[in-house]
């Protein structure tokens, strides 16, 4: 049945939407689909490489990669010239963008010696078939073992860096069973040290040397000396392997190689977004394993060097990680940060904490910090506080309330009137919310202060009150209707900018209901058969506590606020 | 139109409004108005003495007790000095008898029982009962109420229909959207324009506008009082006195029986113009201007500009209405009556409007931040009325050195700085980018940073002159720093603003020394003598050069700055009350 069916299709012009149709009705024979399609090229009725060598991604029609996955299943069986099927590889390789490596081309490969040798020679002497280089030596590595390890160190002693680069990488896939083969493969490593300076070559080094370590760590002390050796030079290739290494090796990685590492980290460039993204998850890891000054040293020195152009929410594992998992450390972190008078890493709080997705992140100083401090920082922590987390105000006041206890006397008054002015006197919704809540848990003198400063409020919109009610004094009609106008084209704007990109744009497509509470649609399930289905529509809606002065004084509020944030830093 | 009159008369308090009307309409009836009401000198039951004959009756004396809305049994004799038989009762017994002018001693005497609503029937039995027993050959007594009243104004104040039929549309249609004030004053401007029109072939045209003008903006406080919403009528009565001074200026000099009149009628729209003026300041600014914020939340903004457009707006009126008291000083101090109470009260209102502004100032910081180059208006208003008392400097001070640095601070920041948009649509939009092309596009020109710069000046207050050197000079130089003064053409729309006039000093330097800043705009001060011949100066009526300047945003002529400067070092309002 399925050998007809591949039978029928293999002289079609149509061959793989047609060989895709039978994958959708076979999907659970992949294997015998491949298999048969090896066979049939094996008895050239197709010539399999050949069809596979004029397939494109061009994400319109047949699935791409499932195509490919029945070539790669398939390739192990068949017999064909190497320097084709390479070809082929390396075309439907460069379709998806993808490392050329691949496993399949190792079971094509080992099925015959001869393979092994012809695609090593081929690798060698054609320069845009260099990266099949290292499969060609790892499937070798499993015929013979010991021949091709010695083939594999002579290559790394090449002087070809391209030749030298990919036997490094092959060398770090083999299967050791040999300790003196781990210990040979570290000596060829260190030597390729010893002899010239690579930027990628070294990081291959890097990972190879690594990657062997943890097949046997027996090497502990050669894997430091190397590791360190390398990890000195803080080139690009090398911070982006010393990145990859510490967060996805971090439990195999020696404890020693943890603070070099993160020292390396340091000089990332901001264009490796790649590397950029494995510090954010080294971050974490750091974070997790208990070497969280390490972090935030590390995201310090990256943040400090290079000011606006990174922000903290470019690490967002580690963000995240901050915000929901661990108090301590993002009391730690925001202290030492607003005590820092470093406005770069204020900054960063500000970031830390608008990036979060709670919609009230309590904050809570680390009074350990602020003990040991110079005098008045209390004050000065205060101030950063509020300019900086101002558009979050309960995570402000929770900061301040914190330190209420501990502030000297001679500070408390002006600490004090921040909380009143300007953040109670904007946020009166979200902060006398907040003051309430917590009145019950906190101490008596921080309660006494709440109660102080509610009463001042009360005062302050007695005062208020009795002129908001002169109609002499709003604004004229016109001017309300011109600002709603242009309110909902903001609105309509933002909406639709919004809009793109949304999951529900690219999963459905969208109606517009004009009237009415619910949808009816018929589902039709057969061509008599149809269900009635009504679905009811939500409303759905948010609001914000705008500040207050943000409409009586904007200017006198922004530039309150820059100097709250800018005062006495650098 | 009855209606409305009728509803009008009813809503008119007795004390400023009432009896402030009353006196109009009995000189229209051609009666001589001898005594007037004042604040604190009702005589013994008689707000109003008037004399003269009325129709076919002879020639009596008019003794009015004037009672506010309709006339019930609480008003007779409910035990308070306001009843009205207490008051009757002071006629009788002492006014009549001490009070009159020698001359009326033995005319007859109508009392007239004056009340702008109706009669309730539960008193009318006490009065008529009262009448009757007190009713002699001599003494009579008449009821004045709504329906009279409004009849005599239609009749009297008028000789024709109120208004003509061409204009009611107009008053109606202001009349009913007293609650949208920029809609009803559009209406009200409407009217002001064609009775200002129809008023320019003959005397007897311009005397009827002029009470018309009055009548309608009485009609109008009157509504918008009812509505409680004045914003209207506020605006309306500036603009109606401006105009009421165009009609009146061809009079200045004659001595005829026709320019007594047509001054008289300034008179009344003029104190019309106080009154709604004191209403709106006293009522709704001054009890506020103490409080943190008050005034600013009173706006009830949808965004900052709101609530800046209308502080501005409100610094402006404050400030004038602060000029027109400086000036009742300056006119009482030159008559030769002692009037040393008045003038102590007066000064007193004086010092609580200049602290009013400080307050205002103080606590509603938006007023650091002007948006609109043009609210320097209202900042010179207010900077010149505080300047002319010295111990004021300080807070001068202060303030413009805040106005300074946060234009600075903005600029810098491509905030919200002073520029040269002036539609509200532009303003909630600006800055609309944050480019120096378009930060200069919108600061072309400027009469603010002069303003400040002048004050600064002649005040001596060098660190502020400094600041705004400074700022020029790093960020304003392509600025055209102007100073605007009125010239030949000025004084024939100044007051109607019916057309562009004045001349502009263009690109003054700030860059110089303040004694060289001076020279350039007091020198050309001096070159521009056209100022002093401005109808409104040589009459001494100078706040309405003022009031055209807030109430049409044009400049204020920098000569009033030119006063200050001859000032003593420490002057106190008693000396300078003089120059203004």
């Amino acid at each position: 049945m399925l050998s007809e069916r591949i039978s029928k299709i293999i002289d079609d012009e149509n061959f793989f939407s047609l060989l895709y149709e039978v994958y959708l009705d076979l999907r659970t024979e992949t294997e015998n689909i491949s298999l048969e399609l090896a066979n049939a090229h094996n008895d050239d009725r197709i010539n399999l490489v050949g069809k596979y060598s004029t397939l494109v991604n061009d994400q319109s029609g047949e699935n791409f990669f499932l195509l490919r996955r029945l070539f790669d299943k398939a390739m192990p069986n068949i017999n064909h010239p190497v320097h084709e099927v390479m070809d082929c590889v390396k075309h439907l390789t460069l379709q998806t963008g993808h490392d050329l490596f691949t496993t399949t081309l190792i079971d094509f490969l080992i099925k015959d010696e001869a393979r092994v040798s012809e695609s090593i020679n081929i690798s060698i002497s054609e320069p845009e078939l260099i990266d099949f280089l290292s499969p060609a030596l790892v499937a070798g590595s499993k015929v013979d073992s010991t021949k091709y390890f010695e083939k594999t160190i002579a290559l790394i002693k090449n002087s070809n860096l391209k030749i030298k680069n990919r036997s490094i990488y092959a060398i770090s896939m083999f299967d050791y069973d040999e300790p003196d083969c781990i210990t040979d493969a570290f000596q060829a490593l260190a030597e390729v040290t010893n002899e010239l300076y690579d930027d990628e070559l070294w990081s291959m080094v890097l990972y190879s040397a690594v990657q062997i370590y943890k097949k046997n760590n027996l090497l502990k002390d050669k894997l430091e000396d190397l590791f360190n050796r390398i990890v000195n030079h803080k080139d690009e290739s090398i911070v982006h392997t010393a990145s990859r290494i510490l967060w996805s090796e971090f439990d195999t990685l020696p404890k020693s190689l943890v603070s070099p590492s993160v020292d390396c980290l340091k000089s990332v460039k901001i264009k490796n977004a790649d590397t950029l993204n494995n510090i954010d998850y080294c971050l974490e890891k750091l974070g997790k394993k208990g070497y969280e000054y390490l972090a935030i040293e590390l995201l310090e020195e990256i943040l400090i060097s290079y000011g606006r152009e990174i922000s903290i929410n470019a690490f967002s594992s580690f963000c995240s990680y901050i915000q929901t998992d661990n108090d301590s450390l993002l009391s730690k972190t925001i202290t030492k940060w607003l005590a820092s008078r470093n406005l770069l890493l204020c900054r960063a709080v500000m970031d830390l904490v608008e990036g979060s997705h709670s919609e009230r992140i309590y904050l809570k100083a680390d009074m350990d910090i602020l003990n040991n401090s110079d005098p008045n920082t209390f004050f000065f922590v205060a101030k950063k506080a509020i300019g900086w987390l101002f558009t979050k105000p309960v995570s402000s006041a929770s900061f301040i309330i914190s330190i209420l206890d501990d502030a000297p006397e001679d500070e408390l008054p002006q600490i004090i009137e921040l909380l009143f002015h300007p953040l109670l006197i904007n946020y009166t919704g979200l902060v006398g919310e907040y003051f309430k809540v917590i009145k019950a848990d906190v101490s008596e003198s921080i309660s006494k202060i709440i109660d102080d400063l509610e009463s001042r409020l009360n005062n302050y919109h007695d005062a208020i009150r009795p002129a908001l009610d002169i109609p002499e004094l709003k604004p004229p009609q016109t001017h309300r209707e011109i600002h709603i106008k242009k309110m909902n084209r903001d609105m309509s704007k933002s909406y639709k900018e919004a809009q793109k990109g949304s999951i529900i744009d690219l999963i459905a497509s969208k109606s517009v209901i004009l009237y009415g509470l619910k949808s009816i649609n018929y589902i039709h399930r057969t061509q008599k058969e149809k269900q009635r289905q009504v679905t009811e529509m939500h409303s759905f809606g948010t609001s914000i506590e705008f500040p207050r002065l943000g409409y009586l004084d904007p200017q006198g509020l922004d530039y309150l606020l820059r100097m709250l944030r800018v005062e006495d830093c650098h | 139109m009855r209606l409305i009159l009728r509803q009008y008369l009813a809503a008119l308090k007795e004390r400023d409004e009432l009896d402030a009307m009353l006196p109009d309409l009995l000189t229209a009836m051609g009666l001589d108005v001898f005594s007037k009401p004042g604040v604190g000198n009702r005589q013994y039951g008689v707000d109003i003495a008037a004399y003269g004959q009325l129709g076919n009756k002879p020639e009596k004396v008019y003794l009015f007790s004037v009672k506010a809305g309709d006339l019930g049994r609480s008003d007779w004799n409910s035990g308070s000095v306001q009843d009205l038989q207490p008051s009757l009762d002071e006629i009788l017994t002492v006014y009549i008898s001490t009070h009159l002018p020698s001359e009326y001693k033995d005319k007859p005497v109508e009392i007239c029982i004056c009340f702008g609503g109706d009669i309730d029937e539960k008193v009318r039995l006490n009065i008529s009962q009262y009448q009757e027993k007190n009713s002699t050959e001599r003494i009579t007594f008449s009821e004045w109420g709504g329906e009279k009243l409004s009849q005599s104004i239609e009749k009297y104040m008028l000789k024709e229909e109120l208004l003509p039929k061409e204009y009611r549309a107009h008053i109606r249609k202001s009349l009913a959207f007293v609650d949208e004030p920029e809609i009803s004053f559009r209406h009200f401007s409407a009217l002001i324009d064609e009775l200002f029109e129809s008023s320019k072939e003959t005397d007897r045209k311009k005397l009827s506008a002029l009470r018309q003008l009055h009548l309608s903006l009485w009609i109008l406080y009157a509504w918008c009082t009812d509505k409680e919403n004045i914003e209207s009528a506020y605006l309306a009565s500036e603009c109606v006195l401006l105009h009421t001074w165009e009609i009146c200026k061809c009079y200045i000099g004659k001595k005829n029986k026709t320019a007594t009149m047509i001054f008289t009628s300034l008179d009344s729209i003029r104190n019309l113009h106080f009154i709604i003026s004191n209403k709106y300041i006293d009522d709704f600014i001054n009890p506020h201007v103490g409080n943190l914020h008050a005034l600013s939340s009173a706006v009830n903004p949808y965004c900052g500009v709101d609530t800046n457009l209308k502080l501005f707006d409100i610094l402006g009126r404050l400030a004038m209405s602060g000029i027109w008291i400086q000036w009742i000083i300056q006119s009482a101090e030159s008559d030769e009556v002692d009037r040393s109470e008045f003038l102590k009260s007066a000064y007193k209102k004086l010092y609580s409007t200049r602290d009013a502004i400080k307050q205002l100032v103080l606590n509603n910081p938006v007023l650091l931040t002007p948006y609109k180059d043009s609210q320097g208006i209202d900042i010179f208003l207010a900077v010149w009325l505080l300047a002319i008392d010295a111990r004021n400097d300080e807070s001068i001070r202060a303030w413009l050195m805040q106005v300074v640095r946060a234009a600075r601070f903005s600029f810098e920041c491509h905030s919200n700085y002073p520029c040269n948009l002036e539609a509200y649509y532009e303003l909630i939009e600006y800055p609309e980018e944050k480019t120096d092309e378009y930060r200069k596009d919108i600061t072309t020109g400027s009469i603010l940073y002069p303003i400040v710069g002048a004050f600064a000046a002649v005040l001596g207050l060098d660190d502020v002159y400094h600041e705004l050197q400074s700022f020029y000079k790093e960020s304003l130089t392509h600025c055209n720093m102007q100073i605007w003064y009125p010239d030949s053409g000025s004084e024939s729309v100044y007051y109607t603003n019916l057309d562009r006039h004045g001349a502009t000093l263009s690109h003054v330097a700030l860059d110089g020394s303040e004694s060289e800043f001076l020279e350039q705009i007091l020198g050309e001060c001096d070159h521009s003598k056209i100022y002093e011949e401005l109808s409104a100066m040589k009459c001494n009526y100078w706040p309405l050069i003022l009031l055209a300047s807030r109430h049409y945003r044009i400049p204020v002529p920098f000569h009033f700055i030119q006063g200050l400067r001859e000032l003593p070092a420490k002057s106190v309002d008693e000396a300078s009350c003089k120059k203004f």
